[in-house]
């Protein structure tokens, strides 16, 4: 059976599954090249930030970090929170996108509202549900939008700092926006808890579903990146330029994407993930180190799933989707305080660099996860080489490991196609 | 009748015209990265009015939809086709979808013109793929990679084109109310014709589809619609991007800034330029424009500002990676265009010497 192509994934992506015996086989194979070496190489550095957006808007500003590390230049305070803010509004738009797909899992997108009335196959989801949600994505759009000149392209994140600071009209409105986001997501995030959790709610048939009990890697408050085993624990802690010693890349013939692993632990295959030689990146995985979130309403929701589910680190696919919604609203009230004119305006926007390097690493909390740039440039800053570890990339573990479980469950309870089909991708949004 | 009797037939009517009217539309990303569908989803928060004007029967991103369904699905009306073709099964979906659309649409750059996938073909030499433990888990196999990225219109015949990186939502909106919505009333699809060249929205409003291959887009340069004042163009060192910060107010290449608005298509309103930052060609190249690496060639040339050998040459010597620069989207749709352009000529010229004729070589 194949599952061609999976919804929701930003990837091509594809599950084959079969059953040998009473035993299930399944993979979940991604089958697009990546091609990102390919692409930058000979490129000048200064581009980077404009071609790996490609990836997703957040490698934007990871490559303009990156980039200020290579031509050894610190960006003026405006710029910094500029960055700041937009990455806090892409983090918005993805998880409010999450959660826009989550919901029309349950409801008939596309009816013709003027025809018969909307089907729909799930009596529990308000009329207003999808319209706040995708109302939430736009907004934050927009804010990226005004802040990065583009939203899934941005330009404005340049080494030394950004192109230009908001005019005018466009912080008037960028404080408008950050009000509205915030309402948006708290009204939001009403009817998602309860759907998270309720019987014959949106996950239904999924609250026993977990990723198995593998580490979970995110960076910490001092910028250094740390491996959180199942049980939260911190058991490894690595600086940047360490990251690719400690961390290799293992290859399948059956997807394009590769398997990242801890080189001390070496590539055991997919099956021992408890030997913690493997790991997963994510607001899940970011919310497994137990650590207050930083603002008062995230906080709240961030209990409120404690005293549902019990205290972290939690692995189940209900709290991967509740982990977005505490982001959710934690971005909108960073968004909020970020988007002032105190703290956006100013004559000074970017520094000019007087030399470049060779080598520059960065690692940055996208929306999606954890990702990690490493870049090395000639004498005129020619791109000679690109090496760019994704979320995607990062968890393709945890997706192929997933997808098995996944499978073998619907298998033994005797699920259609079409069932299989929809927990897989409920299942593999989530992380 | 009353007035209320009529408008409520008038309504009945509209409504009738509607239903009947709804197009089955699909749309596909092959190999990219899902920003033009999202375009889609974003059309100004009003996804869900697209179900007044059609029927989205094929999406796999956004409803799961299979590509084992394709075979049995009706004829579809409309499909906006994005991402570049990059491996067999992206090329098996183009050619699918192809058979069954009445009008295809190449939404975006990646599909219109190859995008920055089509850099692979710049790279020195073909990556050989990491090697895989032998003794690993076998698999079922992946769909072949191609060399390089192609262009929708390097597999199937494409009937319009909505470029960028990403589509802009305007002209996508434009391109759906004119291509899909031709039966709604005028009131609805007038934002469409001002947004496009008299031509084609002079076959909007009556109706009827526009021209084939009309690329929903302006019909000048970039620079037509430039905030930055242009004065005099004189190059006089050439700078890259990281070693200025440029005047706000004046023209990017008069800074010595390599900006490709020159050469592009307009149609996203200098918003690159209006951030600051140079135009990189994403919406493809202007109208008037055979091959935009020559003309920026041309362009920058014919402004340096100098007349001493030497001092040129130092000038051109400073340029980089001027092809990555220059064809950053539109590599693979150049290079197949200049090989249709070598075969044309290689034709004639073989014509001539066999009837003795002259014959016209093909453009």
């Amino acid at each position: 059976m194949t599952v061609e192509p999976l919804r929701w994934l930003e990837s091509p992506s594809r599950v084959i599954y079969d059953l040998e015996g009473d035993r299930s086989r399944a993979w979940f194979q991604v089958t697009a090249p990546n091609d990102c070496s390919s692409m930058c190489a000979g490129r000048p550095a200064e581009e980077l930030p404009r071609i790996l957006s490609i990836f997703s808007p957040a490698h934007h500003l990871a490559s303009a970090m990156a980039l200020d590390r290579l031509f050894g230049v610190r960006p003026p305070e405006a710029a910094q929170n500029m960055r700041k803010a937009l990455l806090q509004a892409q983090i918005l738009r993805h998880h409010a996108k999450k959660l826009f797909f989550l919901v029309s899992s349950c409801v008939d997108l596309f009816s013709n509202p003027r025809g018969p009335r909307r089907r729909r196959e799930h009596s529990q989801v308000p009329s207003h549900v999808l319209g706040d949600t995708i109302h939430l994505a736009s907004l934050a759009q927009e804010a990226g939008t005004i802040l990065g000149g583009r939203f899934d392209h941005p330009v404005t994140a340049v080494p030394g700092g950004m192109s230009r600071l908001p005019k005018e009209g466009q912080m008037d409105r960028l404080v408008e926006i950050s009000e509205s986001c915030l309402k948006d997501a708290l009204r939001v995030s009403e009817f998602m808890r309860g759907g998270f959790l309720a019987e014959s709610g949106l996950l239904d048939g999924l609250f026993e579903v977990s990723i198995p009990p593998m580490a979970g890697l995110a960076l910490d408050e001092e910028g250094e990146t740390v491996l959180n085993e199942g049980s939260g624990r911190s058991i490894e802690r690595f600086s940047l330029e360490k990251v690719f010693e400690t961390f290799g890349l293992h290859y399948e013939p059956w997807t394009y994407r590769p398997f990242v692993y801890l080189k001390e632990k070496g590539w055991k295959g997919l099956d021992s993930s408890a030997e913690n030689e493997l790991s997963f990146v994510g607001p899940l995985a970011r919310l497994n180190f137990n650590k207050a979130s930083k603002t008062d309403k995230a906080e709240e929701e961030r209990q409120r799933l404690i005293n549902k589910l019990g205290p972290f680190p939690h692995l189940s696919v209900p709290a991967a989707f509740w982990a977005l919604l505490i982001e959710l609203i934690q971005s909108a009230e960073s968004l909020g305080k970020l988007c002032n004119r105190d703290g956006l305006a100013g004559s000074e926007f970017r520094v000019i660099p007087s030399s470049v390097g060779r080598k520059t690493f960065f690692a940055m909390e996208a929306p999606e996860g954890l990702i990690f740039h490493h870049y090395e440039v000639d004498e005129r800053g020619i791109v000679k080489d690109v090496q760019v570890v994704d979320s995607e990339t990062q968890n393709n573990a945890l997706r192929c490991l997933l997808t098995r479980s996944v499978v073998a469950d619907c298998v033994a309870g005797k699920k259609t196609f079409d069932e299989t089909k929809k927990m897989l991708e409920i299942c593999l949004m989530a992380f | 009748m009353s007035e209320a009797g009529l408008a409520m037939s008038f309504s009945r009517v509209g409504m009738n015209q509607m239903s009947q009217a709804r197009k089955k539309i699909a749309v596909f990303t092959a190999t990219g990265c899902r920003a033009c569908e999202n375009a889609v989803l974003d059309i100004h928060f009003q996804v869900g009015s697209l179900g007044r004007m059609a029927e989205v029967v094929f999406w796999p991103y956004v409803l799961g939809s299979q590509l084992q369904d394709l075979a049995e699905l009706d004829d579809l009306d409309v499909c906006f086709f994005s991402g570049a073709i990059r491996t067999e099964s992206d090329e098996k979906a183009a050619l699918e979808l192809r058979k069954k659309s009445k009008i295809m649409v190449a939404s975006g750059a990646c599909a219109a013109f190859g995008g920055m996938r089509g850099l692979l073909g710049l790279r020195a030499k073909a990556e050989t793929a990491p090697a895989s433990d032998p003794a690993g888990e076998a698999g079922p196999p992946l769909p072949a990679e191609g060399a390089g990225a192609v262009a929708l219109s390097g597999k199937v015949e494409v009937d319009y084109f909505i470029p960028g990186c990403p589509v802009p939502q305007n002209f996508l909106w434009t391109a759906i109310q004119s291509l899909v919505g031709r039966s709604l009333p005028l009131s609805r699809i007038s934002f469409a014709a001002a947004r496009l060249p008299e031509k084609i929205a002079q076959a909007v409003l009556s109706g009827v589809l526009p021209p084939k291959e009309t690329v929903f887009a302006g019909e000048k340069a970039v620079c037509a619609s430039c905030s930055r004042a242009k004065e005099e163009k004189r190059f006089e060192l050439f700078k890259r991007p990281y070693e200025i910060s440029p005047d706000p107010g004046r023209c990017l290449l008069e800074q010595g800034l390599i900006c490709q608005g020159i050469a592009t298509r307009e149609g996203c309103g200098g918003l690159c330029t209006g951030c600051g930052v140079a135009c990189r060609g994403c919406f493809g190249k202007a109208p008037a424009v055979y091959d935009p690496g020559a003309k920026m060639v041309s362009a920058i040339s014919s402004t340096f500002d100098s007349t001493d050998a030497s001092r040129i040459e130092d000038m051109a010597d400073s340029f980089v990676d001027l092809a990555g620069s220059f064809y950053r989207y539109s590599l693979p749709t150049q290079c197949a265009l200049l090989s249709k352009g070598a075969e044309g000529k290689k034709r004639a010229e073989s014509e001539e010497a066999g009837c003795g004729c002259k014959a016209e070589p093909v453009a």
